[in-house]
């Protein structure tokens, strides 16, 4: 197996040169390692810094990222300035799903929110291997139903929950998608994107803390009881990310009991024969 | 240009403005926390209970953590408190 060119380096000091087997980002670790070989060498390892723009509205998308750590906000303008996130993108996930569907600029734009990793693949490298390998682009379209769901939940969460249910609903899935407890966020950012004034976030993160889920210190939250903060969140979390388990992970794993040789997301071709490798389900949905 | 901070007042307690908002003068930050009332009052199924916000005031302060205005919602809503 080969490994990619070059060398990603983690905020915790370490560097890894990305493999099949250290892939944090869970569609590609859904791919069969035959599969993921064919893209390896075209993939480059990127940072995400905090406030980083990937996608512009109205500009070319030039490439995707499949998100390694760190978490990118889909965000929504109207041409006066109002905005309002849509979606977010962790580990589970890439940006740039315009490209898969044909299309190559968007008048929503991504931000990076929470500085991590992404494994970027140009453009032009991006449409060849969609169209060469259909089991790539079968995973990536699931996903882009499974992201579909979750900006839909995000509109349903806007107009018929309040702003303690929508905070709970983010920061959890937030906490889905960073490794660790804790992340940067400051009440400024969090009101434009859960489009309220800021007093409204500062009082709920008080009242969120109060009730001993969270804690907030210099701009940072950290997550004292996800166990609470889901709850709090009620059904305003957990369609989306059911969703995503069903037709992402579960699918895998049921392909791969049922027939390890036409494994889902292999090539027909290069799976016959061989295991289908499975990844341990990730954290979304994680409910301890 | 100066910055205050809209730290909000429910009874006892004090829920500090950690960011705070950039502001010509008094009058302009008094129009932005006249503006923020409005939008709470005027968006209850976002913002929740209304009886909470009502009975809150911003204790408005300058950098030096002086306070140099209070605003209480009630009253100082579009047609509301």
């Amino acid at each position: 197996m080969r490994p990619c060119s070059g060398a990603v380096h983690y905020d915790d000091g370490t560097s890894v040169i990305p493999s099949h087997k250290n892939l944090r980002n869970r569609l590609l670790a859904a791919l069969t390692p035959d599969l993921f070989d064919a893209l390896c060498d075209q993939l480059e390892p990127v940072p995400l810094k905090p406030g980083e723009v990937l996608v512009r509205p109205g500009e070319p998308i030039r490439s995707v990222w499949f998100v390694e750590s760190g978490i990118v906000s889909a965000i929504a303008n109207t041409p006066e300035d109002r905005r309002i996130e849509i979606g977010l993108v962790g580990n589970e996930g890439f940006v740039g799903v315009p490209l898969l569907l044909g299309v190559d600029r968007t008048p929503h734009e991504n931000l990076v929110q929470v500085d991590g990793t992404a494994l970027r693949l140009t453009s032009a490298a991006f449409d060849e291997a969609v169209d060469r390998h259909a089991a790539l682009r079968r995973l990536l379209l699931r996903y882009v139903h499974a992201f579909q769901i979750q900006t839909s939940q995000t509109a349903l969460c806007n107009s018929s929950y309040n702003l303690e249910e929508r905070l709970a609903r983010w920061l959890t899935m937030c906490h889905d998608r960073i490794d660790g407890d804790e992340f940067p966020l400051t009440h400024e950012f969090l009101s434009i994107m859960l489009g309220v004034r800021r007093p409204g976030v500062t009082t709920t993160i008080h009242v969120l803390e109060g009730a001993g889920m969270i804690k907030a210190r210099r701009s940072h939250i950290r997550i004292v009881d996800r166990e609470k903060l889901q709850a709090a969140a009620g059904d305003s979390y957990g369609v989306a990310e059911a969703e995503y388990a069903r037709i992402i992970e579960a699918a895998l794993k049921d392909s791969s009991a049922a027939d390890a040789h036409t494994g889902l997301w292999a090539e027909p071709d290069a799976a016959a024969g061989r295991p289908h490798i499975v990844r341990s389900p990730g954290d979304i949905g994680r409910s301890s | 240009m100066p910055r205050y901070f809209l730290n909000l007042r429910d009874r006892g307690t004090l829920i500090e403005d950690p960011e705070g908002d950039e502001a010509q003068d008094i009058a302009e930050i008094l129009r932005i926390a006249q503006a923020t009332i409005d939008d709470i009052f005027g968006r209850p199924e976002t913002y929740g209970d209304m009886r909470r916000w009502n009975r809150f005031s911003f204790e408005i302060t300058d950098e030096a953590g002086e306070l140099v205005l209070t605003v209480p919602f009630a009253g100082n809503g579009n047609g509301v408190g």
